[in-house]
């Protein structure tokens, strides 16, 4: 197993194709009026629901955790300034780039409201996260895991 | 004596399918079977042979998004799977998914 970050994104990515399987099969069972359809199952859909709520809950989590470490301060060593403003200040604007790029892409080719909505929550929370980590790395300057 | 009614041959494929299914419920089942093997050990197979190793997670879950794909075209027609085998299809696609993302290790592609 890798490190924190491998074993993360690997735990999210499953989250991912678990929601997309069961929500093409869903999706593809209405538009060709299929005889049999997944939704008629209730576990798939309690397990959709609850994985949707996973990731949410990992994209808001990634939130809390960013706003935390721009708040917190290193004690003042040789390699690390104390506020690590330098660090803090332009990377979120990066961030905001690659999203606006995702949100571009994922509405030309998924429309603005459909069920794999989830997913650009879901890429959008994985940026976010693997920001922080760098970000600490950088500023830090040791590994986070 | 045979070992069940031979179908229409003469209304389709189509028909012919679903009448073999309505005669012996378990072909169907049986095709999903064979194609998910016949991907699962024909590519790690040959990856192996061109390549010296072969990347087995990635192989079952190119034969279950295979087989998912073929179970959800067979759910059109009324009489050849049922929910209970396309359930089981999905759920071995979702675990060939998770056997697959859980098997990368650091700076693995």
């Amino acid at each position: 197993m890798g490190g924190l970050n491998n074993f993360v994104i690997s735990l999210v990515l499953v989250g991912l194709f678990s929601i997309s399987i069961i929500t093409f099969g869903t999706l593809f069972a209405t538009d060709n009026d299929a005889h049999i359809t997944i939704s008629d199952d209730p576990d798939f859909s309690a397990a959709s629901n609850e994985l949707t709520q996973n990731v949410t809950s990992f994209y808001s989590d990634v939130n809390t955790s960013s706003d935390a470490m721009y708040q917190s301060t290193i004690s003042s060593q040789t390699e690390a300034t104390e506020g690590g403003t330098a660090f803090k200040t332009s990377p979120r604007a990066s961030l905001a780039l690659a999203v606006s790029m995702l949100t571009l892409g994922f509405k030309k080719i998924f429309g603005a409201d459909t069920g794999f909505a989830i997913f650009l929550t879901a890429l959008i929370g994985v940026l976010g996260f693997l920001l922080i980590m760098y970000l600490y790395k950088a500023w830090a300057g040791r590994s986070p895991d | 004596m045979t070992l069940f009614d031979e179908p229409n041959l003469t209304g389709g494929i189509d028909d012919a399918l679903i009448s073999t299914a309505q005669e012996v419920p378990t072909f169907p089942i049986m095709i999903l079977v064979f194609v998910f093997f016949t991907i699962l050990l024909g590519g790690a197979t040959a990856q192996k042979k061109r390549t010296g190793s072969s990347d087995v997670p990635m192989w079952a879950v190119l034969a279950g998004l295979s087989t998912t794909f073929l179970a959800l075209i067979m759910t059109m027609g009324e009489g050849i799977i049922d929910l209970a085998t396309l359930g089981i299809v999905i759920a071995v696609t979702i675990l060939c998914g998770l056997w697959f993302f859980l098997s990368k290790v650091r700076g693995e592609q």
